[in-house]
């Protein structure tokens, strides 16, 4: 039964991307509507698996897989089918329940755009893809639905491909994370290698899990196989220096934001991790390395929000920051803190992502000061005006604030808790930077909240839109507001953790109450928020006018570490060289001289036959008659071919 | 008795001067008139071929080409016909539609 649910699921999304596309290309609400409805019914078959689900678990089978055999070549056999576990159990939920909700906000967020239609299908056939990740019973299976989820991810980063940053931003997601995905190709096919080698023909999880003590893969040859899967979550899941991609990618709508770049797809990079948790274990080096990509992308990113203006690039950096939590968790051998944090961040920061949303609806712009400044004039020097203009937003936002800087008794504040924890057992350097990340966290949310919500200082007379005062979206706009913010504030009630333990090894210890680390972290993330409001009580600018030694860490941040740079000239620069002459190969060679160069040789025998034909009758008969004069020649003279 | 060679002769000089009508005259039906002076050259020498050798082969082989002949000249004058209806002239300079 759990098994034909989840075949459905996977071919729901699918299904209702294809109807629309075929059938709703004229009618944009019918098409949002029917697409809000289909994943309502996803979440709904999802919610419906969970009983059935605890049961087989008591009993004893957490594991189900049905598949089909799809191909064969020698020994390798791949399957095509559904493998369903508790991280799938919890993975579905999360996409599932999401995407719903991020589903209806877009019914609203996108009306009036005249690509509806293809909005809702890409979405759509995004959750497909990405429910194809969390259904693949085997690697290889992942990998494909991998790509489908790139290129949807592709197709709605430059959904107003009219713009011509759009186009760029999709360009630069879909290649950076190509380089991850050269990665994880060569980790499969040295693996695979090895597996010919040891007679496992089959890249299912429950057989490679079995199978994989058996191989005896060198240490190094391990080290190798794990860091070419790692580079490939890297990639989608934007861990430093592959993570330039995320932020560029706020270029696309800002649902499809709140869906991919931080509740689903940047969430497949760990969900991989946690699935072939086995492969990485088996190599140490390659889990320190993990940890330490993770704490340090973290940090820096975080950094990295201090400096930005744009409400949805703060989210931006905020996201890679926060999955470096997750990056880091797993590192440190905590595979469920990791998925207990990429819940938990799905519904906080979808719910920040879509309040931003809503402001930017409300605002018509994306820069924090702006926003700032028109709550100040409109709301003549009254702080609070935005509360009372927009209560659902700026409640929400609030709420997924405090989650996302871990204050108790929020959800973000236990999963947080768990990674510190984790990272406690790990190298002090890191933990020290976790520790680190909670203060700055808190600090770039601070700054951001007290700029838009609670600004200060002068009313600037040359900020007048008042002809539209600031308004609440309609109700599908705060609805999922409004339930995204109840997830957020009681989402840790959630059993992950019964959901996630397979039965083999002892259930995880339940959250503990204040100690000492807990203490330390509050602390930590309420001296940052606090700093940051008091900074920015006054003043909407810049915090490096107040403080000239800031500024030449700013010019560091504000680059992005010179990383943007770094590419374009050693990596674009290199390439475009290469492509240069490429393109001057195919230009002159192929094309003009080849395949032209044929052509112009079929013309001009063409040319020259052309003026045989006269048209005139009698030069064709007279031609005849040559002819007929020449082979009578060659008859009567013996001649013999 | 006339010999074959002399039969051979006037058949060749009809056959030639069928071949220059058909090369040079400008009007169709001259065209055609030659092309059945040279269907008629053929048709003189498998007579004389019969005869000389006493067999009556060439005589078959003659009522098919007056049979063929009739054919071929009906179809003529159709296109003839046709072409004169289209563009008032059988002047074979006329006829280009084949001009690549």
């Amino acid at each position: 039964m759990i098994l034909t649910t989840a075949w459905t699921l996977l071919a729901l999304p699918l299904a209702s991307a294809a109807f629309i596309s075929v059938f709703l290309r004229k009618s944009p609400k019918t098409a949002g509507a029917l697409a809000t409805l289909v994943m309502g019914l996803c979440f709904a078959l999802t919610c419906s698996l969970i009983a059935p689900y605890e049961a087989l678990k008591n009993e004893g089978t957490p594991v189900l897989e049905s598949s089909v055999r799809w191909l064969t070549a020698g020994l390798f056999t791949l399957n095509f089918g559904v493998y369903f576990n508790g991280l799938t159990l919890v993975m579905l939920l999360v996409v599932t329940g999401v995407a719903t909700l991020v589903f209806l906000f877009s019914t609203a967020y996108m009306a009036g755009d005249p690509g509806t239609s293809r909005y809702f299908a890409c979405l759509s056939f995004f959750t497909f893809s990405m429910m194809g990740i969390v259904l693949s019973p085997n690697l290889i299976q992942i990998f494909i639905f991998w790509e489908l989820v790139g290129l949807s991810s592709y197709l709605l980063i430059g959904f107003w491909f009219e713009k011509k940053e759009a186009c760029t931003a999709a360009k630069k997601a879909f290649m950076t994370t190509r380089v991850g995905d050269a990665g994880m190709m060569l980790g499969l096919l040295a693996l695979s290698g090895f597996m010919a080698a040891g007679g496992i023909g089959s890249f299912d999880f429950t057989v490679l899990e079995t199978a994989l003590p058996s191989l005896g893969i060198p240490e190094l040859a391990m080290t190798l196989i794990a860091l070419g899967l790692f580079l490939g979550a890297a990639g989608k899941s934007a861990q430093a220096p592959l993570h330039v991609w995320l932020p560029d990618a706020m270029e696309g709508p800002t649902p499809v934001s709140a869906l991919i770049h931080a509740a689903t797809m940047v969430a497949a990079g760990i969900f991989l991790l946690a699935r072939i948790f086995f492969i990485f274990e088996a190599s140490p080096d390659a889990m320190t390395f993990i940890a330490w990509t993770g704490g340090l992308t973290a940090f820096l990113a975080a950094l990295l929000a201090l400096v930005q203006t744009d409400i949805k690039k703060i989210l931006a950096y905020s996201t890679v920051s926060q999955l470096g939590y997750m990056v880091l968790a797993l590192g440190v051998s905590d595979a469920q803190a990791g998925i207990l944090h990429l819940t938990m961040h799905a519904f906080f920061k979808a719910l920040l992502f879509l309040g931003a949303g809503s402001l930017i609806h409300a605002f018509h712009s994306q820069d924090i000061r702006e926003m700032g400044a028109r709550v100040l004039h409109e709301g003549r020097g009254s702080r609070l005006y935005l509360f009372k203009a927009l209560p659902v937003t700026s409640l929400t936002f609030l709420i997924g604030t405090v989650s996302l800087i871990g204050l108790p008794p929020f959800s973000g504040f236990f999963s947080k808790e768990e990674v510190l924890a984790a990272a406690a057992h790990g190298p002090a350097f890191l933990f020290g930077l976790a520790l680190a990340t909670v203060l700055v966290t808190a600090f770039y949310n601070g700054r951001l909240f007290t700029i838009v919500f609670l600004p200060g200082g002068k009313t600037s007379s040359h900020a007048s839109h008042a002809e539209h005062p600031l308004h609440e979206g309609s109700p599908a706009m705060t609805v999922p507001l409004i339930l995204l913010a109840v997830l957020s504030v009681f989402g840790s009630a959630l059993p992950i953790h019964a959901w996630l333990s397979s039965g083999k090894e002892p259930s995880h210890v339940a959250p503990h109450g204040l100690d000492p680390l807990a203490l330390i972290s509050v602390g930590a993330a309420l001296l940052g928020f606090a700093s940051a409001a008091l900074v920015y009580w006054k003043r909407s600018g810049r915090l490096r006018d107040a403080l000239p030694w800031l500024a030449q860490p700013a010019r560091v941040l504000e680059h992005k570490y010179f990383l943007d740079d770094i590419y374009d000239r050693w990596v674009c620069g290199a390439l475009e060289k290469k492509a240069r002459a490429a393109d001057l190969l195919e230009r002159y060679v192929i094309t003009e001289w080849t395949i032209n160069g044929l052509g112009r040789l079929a013309r001009w025998i063409g040319g020259g036959l052309r003026s045989f034909q006269t048209g005139v009758v009698q030069f064709y008969a007279l031609t005849f008659l040559i002819g007929a004069l020449t082979i009578l020649f060659f008859m009567t003279s013996g001649w013999r071919f | 008795m006339i010999p074959l060679s002399h039969y051979l002769i006037v058949s060749g000089i009809l056959f030639s001067i069928g071949l220059a009508g058909l090369l040079l005259r400008r009007n169709l039906l001259l065209v055609l008139l030659s092309v059945e002076i040279m269907l008629n050259a053929a048709n003189l020498n498998f007579i004389a071929g019969s005869a000389a050798h006493s067999d009556t082969g060439g005589q078959v082989i003659a009522f098919f080409v007056m049979v063929v002949a009739a054919a071929e000249v009906t179809i003529g004058l159709a296109i003839a016909v046709l072409l004169f209806r289209k563009q008032s002239s059988v002047d074979t300079r006329d006829i280009s539609f084949l001009k690549g």
